[in-house]
């Protein structure tokens, strides 16, 4: 819709102080973040000095290190899963005609609806039950059943897009139906995959509430790290780790918003 | 010449079961199951250990439910935060959505939505760290009340500061949510009315509340229903001193170690989830069908 | 029967309470042209799909060259499909996509490009070998279609509405080139469509269907001058349909009728006669070039009114009205000139079974 032919009076003026007022308080913890990490000892308004001393504590800290990495491999992990599991399932609701198609995207849409903390308690007493515990496994389940709504719906509305009888000529011509659908749809359904993926890695990347209830002291992914950590303290040295966490996250975001544009984030 | 009585095999990709499969697994086995042990869990008897099929009691939730500590000052106290943080969200997210959609120029747009939706891609503790680095005792926002006479303000470890962080939370979701609303409204209406002479004021009561309530309501009870279930926010921001339901049912479960009582309060949360939603789309469609 | 090529043998499919296809039989030829024609939900596609293996009929069978296809799948049963929307890969160039047939069946390179060119060469799209699909014009994408199929030498070839979404200059010259085409690859082929000119025009034989079953089948001539059912007269080209009752019918065709109203009919060569007693009702019906206008006084010639006429290019299509209300449809190169009355003469028309009530 374009915008109403407003005419120019005040109240739009007034309206756009005020807008861009938000905008900016919108943005400004995040930037608040980044100069707190260059506070040379305590976090002080207004800032005492300026140093990166933080930045290589950082870098060095063993705790925060293993937090990263495990962040990492859980979401690289997360992502392939989820994207496979929902590429084979976008496949059978679009492609095959059965009933209670509505009531099954739903139901698999599902884990978007219900609270992270019931779903990180439920799998928690869950994973204890079946004696996996606390584990890499758990986790990776756990961000994989939050995550995988995401790939489906891209991968949903690519493969809507795309026309089974370009598969069906290819079988005709002799070849073997799995191969068809790797040659033919796969292509063009690529960077609903791929975008679905980085989306799943966001999801599990991002996730708390979840991530709480399966990590140990030692076992935490990034953001429990953080979050046990500015429960007792309030240093630059956590400023330095979430600036870095910060800008490792808006790569990941350029990077979706190449492949699948930022729709994919709104319901 | 034979007439054979085939079934209906036809040659697809996979048969549609196994494709469906790792899906109903996960759903089925990873995310039913574990929600079902859960909820046996809440129907355990306090002090036993919970058992497939095991007895039953609703002790637990009757625990919360009926005692009028737990009902005043948990669940009261989250619904009451979050209505507010919600709506001071709209209060917010409503003139800056319709200030964002109405921007002319689309690069600047494509920036504004940028600049207000990042926060919501960075995790919800680092938000909450940013807050209250803003907030603190000796931060820029008390720097600044000061600065204008105010005097001290206390704006973090109570319940102004969960209020506050919330908010900020909502703020992103509900505005992007508000933009889709507003671009859909029909610009001839808009165009029909002034014609007619409508004024700035009278146009936004008549015509464009009554077409963005729907998307308002949906994008409240959204954030509703994030707020409630927040932990890390009245933890940090609260000091933990801020009695939300997100952060007792991790409390409880984690530190005291009372997972019965813990899945009774999620199963609560759920509940509530789903009613407010379920209110909403109801309300609306009933709405949608009188008109 | 058994020099048939390709064989239908009583194919029924029900999709829930629907029947789709009513034990429909149908023998074709070694290089034959067949066409399905009917509109749509007739069963034609499903037919197709039947024979192409995409689809399993609950009865009956397919058999091709003398093999029963029924358990064979749809990628080893060697045909080749011209699909409605053309269904070219994107991604890949038209050589690629006229390749691959072959490069499945693991066909040697150097082959490759032989009979590609080959293929290419025969359909006019020399030049085209490495644009891709979404730079060429819907013509000239259909011949890459069609080239695709053909170039695996397929023992059948089916093709499934392939003008239908060209427009009608296009269609027409499409048309013409797949009469040349047809003739010189002597391919047996079955064509599905709804057009009945490309149906008559094309085709050695055209099955026409109606609601899961066959109406009937026969060269195009036979269809458009014999039709067995009320179905196909009305279905195939315009005609005038009057209830008749027979009088008279000599050995050389010409036949005495009576209209509902006792008005005498003549019909100068009569087809279908055959069977009909004196005194039987039946249905005639005559084609607008069948039926030719006279001046009101000639004797023998039936009154009519002239109603409305339609200017369609090459002929002027006449409406007249007969005494007891029935319309008759003529064609006539000029404008008549005269009245609103006129004299009706029919040198031919066809006697039609009705349908059953």
């Amino acid at each position: 819709m374009a915008a109403f032919r407003k005419p120019r009076d005040p109240g739009r003026l007034a309206l756009s102080a005020f807008g861009a007022f938000w905008v900016l308080v919108m943005v400004a913890p995040i930037l608040v973040i980044v100069a707190a990490s260059f506070n040379p000892r305590h976090i002080v308004f207004p800032p005492e000095g300026f140093t990166l001393a933080w930045y290589g504590k950082a870098l060095g800290s063993e705790n925060f290190v293993r937090a990263f990495l495990l962040s990492v491999k859980i979401g690289v992990v997360a992502a392939a899963a989820s994207a496979a599991v929902a590429l084979c399932a976008a496949v059978a609701i679009v492609r095959y005609p059965f009933r209670g198609k509505e009531a099954i995207v739903q139901a698999l849409m599902s884990p978007l609806l219900i609270p992270t903390v019931v779903i990180g308690l439920a799998i928690y007493q869950a994973a204890i039950m079946v004696g996996i515990g606390r584990s890499f496994l758990a986790l990776v389940i756990g961000h994989v059943i939050i995550a995988f709504p995401f790939p489906l719906r891209t991968i949903m509305a690519n493969l809507q897009g795309t026309d089974p009888s370009l598969e069906e000529a290819a079988i005709m011509l002799g070849e073997h139906p799995v191969r068809a659908f790797f040659k033919v749809t796969f292509p063009q359904v690529r960077m609903g995959v791929a975008g679905g993926a980085l989306l799943s890695f966001i999801v599990s990347w991002n996730n708390y509430p979840l991530s709480i209830f399966l990590s140990t002291p030692e076992f935490a992914p990034l953001p429990v790290e953080i979050f046990f950590y500015l429960q007792w303290q309030f240093e630059p040295l956590i400023a330095a780790v979430s600036s870095i966490t910060i800008v490792f996250s808006i790569l990941l975001i350029f990077a979706v918003e190449r492949m699948i544009g930022l729709s994919a984030f709104t319901r | 010449m034979s007439a054979a009585a085939t079934t209906a095999r036809l040659p697809r990709i996979a048969p549609q079961w196994l494709l469906l499969a790792p899906a109903g697994l996960l759903l089925g086995g990873l995310f039913g199951f574990p929600l079902a042990w859960l909820a046996q869990f809440s129907l355990t008897p306090p002090g036993t250990q919970p058992a497939l099929l095991g007895p039953v009691t609703l002790d637990n939730y009757a625990r919360f439910l009926g005692d009028a500590f737990y009902l005043e000052r948990i669940l009261w106290t989250t619904i009451r935060v979050s209505l507010l943080s919600c709506a001071i969200a709209v209060a917010i997210g409503y003139p800056l959505a319709f200030w964002v959609a109405q921007t002319r120029s689309q690069k600047l747009k494509a920036a504004l939505i940028a600049a207000i939706v990042c926060p919501l891609w960075l995790n919800t503790v680092i938000r909450a760290f940013g807050v209250m680095l803003l907030l603190f005792d000796n931060g820029p926002v008390v720097a600044l009340a000061e600065g204008v006479g105010l005097p001290p303000l206390q704006l973090l470890y109570n319940e102004t500061g969960v209020v506050i962080g919330l908010a900020y939370l909502a703020i992103p979701f509900f505005v992007i949510a508000m933009i889709g609303v507003i671009e859909q409204i029909d610009a001839r209406q808009v165009e029909a009315a002034y014609s007619l002479g409508a004024s700035g004021p009278y146009m936004f009561r008549r015509v464009i509340l009554p077409a963005t309530l729907p998307g308002v309501l949906n994008g409240f009870v959204l954030i509703f229903c994030i707020s409630i279930a927040s932990f890390a926010i009245p933890q940090l921001l609260g000091g933990g001193k801020v009695p939300m339901l997100g952060m007792l049912i991790y409390r409880t479960a984690n530190v005291s170690g009372n997972v019965a009582f813990a899945s009774a309060m999620s199963f609560i949360l759920l509940a509530a989830t789903i009613l407010s939603l379920s209110v909403v789309t109801i309300a609306l469609k009933r709405a949608a069908a009188r008109r | 029967m058994t020099d048939s090529f390709v064989s239908l043998r009583s194919l029924r499919k029900n999709y829930g309470q629907v029947r789709v296809l009513d034990d429909v039989s149908l023998d074709i030829a070694r290089n034959q042209f067949v066409s399905l024609l009917g509109h749509s939900g007739c069963g034609k596609t499903t037919t197709l799909r039947i024979v192409l293996g995409f689809l399993q009929a609950d009865c009956g069978s397919v058999l091709i060259d003398g093999r029963d296809m029924t358990d064979v799948s749809p990628r080893h049963r060697g045909i080749g499909m011209v699909f409605q929307s053309y269904a070219l890969w994107p991604h890949m160039t038209i050589y690629e996509n006229v390749a691959f047939g072959l490069r499945v069946r693991k066909v040697a390179e150097p082959e490759v490009a032989a009979r590609v060119g080959d293929v290419v060469a025969r359909l006019h799209l020399g030049g085209l070998e490495q644009r891709l699909p979404r730079e060429l014009s819907g013509g000239q994408q259909q011949r890459v279609a069609l080239a695709r199929a053909l170039v695996i030498d397929p023992p059948l070839l089916l093709l499934d509405e392939p003008l239908s979404n060209l427009d009608r200059q296009l269609r027409e010259d499409m048309r013409l080139e797949l009469k040349h085409l047809q003739k010189r690859i002597a391919q047996t082929t079955i064509y599905v469509t709804h057009d009945q000119d490309e149906a008559l025009s094309l085709s050695d034989r055209v099955v026409v269907m109606n609601r899961g079953r066959i109406e009937q089948q026969g060269t195009p001539q036979e269809i458009y001058y014999e039709p067995r059912t009320e179905f196909v007269a009305r279905f195939i080209g315009k005609a005038t349909f009057l209830d008749v009752a027979i009088e008279a019918v000599d050995p050389g065709g010409r036949a005495r009728l009576r209209a509902r109203d006792g008005t005498p009919i003549v019909v100068e060569r009569l087809r279908q006669a055959a069977g009909h007693a004196p005194g039987d009702r039946a249905l005639l019906a005559v084609r607008p070039e069948e039926a030719v206008l006279v001046p009101a006084t000639e004797p023998g010639a039936l009154r009519a009114r002239v109603v409305e006429h339609l200017f369609l290019g090459s002929v002027y299509r006449y409406q007249l009205a007969l005494a007891d209300g029935s319309d008759v449809f003529i064609d006539s190169r000029g404008p008549i000139d005269g009245g609103a009355d006129a004299g009706l003469r029919f040198a031919g028309g066809c006697l039609v079974p009705k349908a059953p009530a």
